[in-house]
């Protein structure tokens, strides 16, 4: 009876660990899912990255216009250019006012030659 | 037909004031005007650099404030054209002339600086793009303009007229172009936005250049009031038989 008894319960204890093994790798997949899914799913929801258009030849075409990338690696010196924008500005703004001057001179020696030549006729 | 004594007579230059001299207005205007030109890259050279651009940015200071003085020309063409062509006024028609050569000025100003400053900041020295475009377009139409005043013989002042209602409509597309469009060109709220060290160069040369603006166009009409004087003077000449047709 005692026999029967110890055979009983060493049976009932290796169940209850097979159990316990069962559960805890029941676990540990789950777990495993979870970690793939989490990253899986974000990577999903990611948009694809844009992949730049391959033509034939296998040349990576720039979206930019052609002459817009044709002097990109140009190194120019800044200080030129805006020196040479302000002048201009300056320039203009001189020759302007000369041409007005000397039209202005103009008109008034011809309005004074005219003048002239009518207040004689109103004297005769 | 009677002549009248010359001093009582309405077209010619004002007793009290020898023709040499040039209106007060200009007096003030020119001296200001040549002292702002003098002050502003100063100011201009102060201001902090721009991150992306750099020293090459600083062509915006002037760049802007001579966009604003030519579109500015172009309304005032385009509002004077309009009444010149309804009202058939000869004011308007001198105004108009005047603005139109003033815008002609400003925007060859225009589309000088872009250039040089796009050469450095996008690497070509233009780009067909709607804002380069239509300010172009619009430079051209002012162009014609003073061509078809110039050339176009009797009818050249009322075709002229209308070039410049063609012309002030590119205005507001001008403006609206770089909002509405896909383009490289700064959009308008950079002014709007600008940072604190910016602001006060960018308005001082704005207001220099709108005193340049007001320099030239008081210069500028008054070589048209004597124009108009002197047409009329060569008219009662013709009729006196003093001067050949």
């Amino acid at each position: 009876m005692s026999k029967m008894n110890t055979k009983n319960l060493t049976s009932e204890a290796s169940k209850a660990m097979a159990r316990r093994v069962k559960r805890s790798l029941y676990r540990r997949f789950c777990l495993l899912l979870l970690f793939l899914c989490v990253p899986l799913s974000a990577f999903a929801q990611a948009p694809a990255p844009a992949q730049p258009k391959v033509d034939s030849d296998g040349f990576v075409a720039d979206p930019r216009p052609a002459n817009m990338t044709a002097m990109k690696d140009e190194s120019i010196a800044a200080a030129p250019l805006v020196a040479a924008a302000y002048g201009f500005i300056w320039l203009a703004v001189l020759v302007f006012v000369g041409s007005v001057a000397a039209r202005t001179t103009k008109l008034e020696s011809e309005i004074g030659f005219l003048q002239e030549k009518l207040e004689k006729g109103a004297s005769r | 037909m009677a002549m009248t004594p010359m001093s009582k007579t309405p077209l010619m230059s004002g007793p009290g004031r020898p023709s040499w001299l040039p209106p007060l207005v200009l007096l003030l205007l020119l001296p200001l005007s040549a002292i702002g030109l003098f002050q502003a890259p100063r100011m201009i050279l102060a201001a902090p650099a721009e991150a992306t651009m750099g020293f090459v940015q600083r062509i915006f200071y002037f760049h802007v404030p001579c966009a604003w003085m030519s579109l500015l020309g172009a309304l005032i063409c385009g509002v004077a054209s309009a009444i010149y062509l309804f009202k058939d006024s000869e004011t308007a028609d001198q105004v108009a002339i005047t603005a139109a050569e003033l815008t002609v000025l400003f925007g060859l100003c225009v589309i000088v600086t872009g250039p040089l400053w796009a050469r450095k900041a996008w690497g070509v020295w233009w780009q067909w793009d709607v804002r380069l475009t239509s300010t172009l377009l619009m430079w051209i139409i002012f162009v014609s303009y003073l061509f078809a005043r110039s050339y176009g013989g009797p009818g050249g002042r009322r075709l002229a007229a209308g070039l410049a209602l063609f012309g002030v409509a590119d205005v507001p597309l001008i403006y609206i172009s770089v909002s509405l469009w896909k383009t490289i060109h700064p959009k308008t709220t950079v002014v709007s936005t600008l940072a604190e060290g910016m602001r006060v160069p960018f308005f001082f040369s704005g207001l220099v250049m709108l005193l340049v603006f007001l320099a030239l166009f008081a210069m500028r009409l008054s070589l048209e009031r004597a124009r108009a004087r002197y047409t009329t003077l060569h008219l009662l000449a013709q009729d006196e038989g003093l001067v050949d047709e």
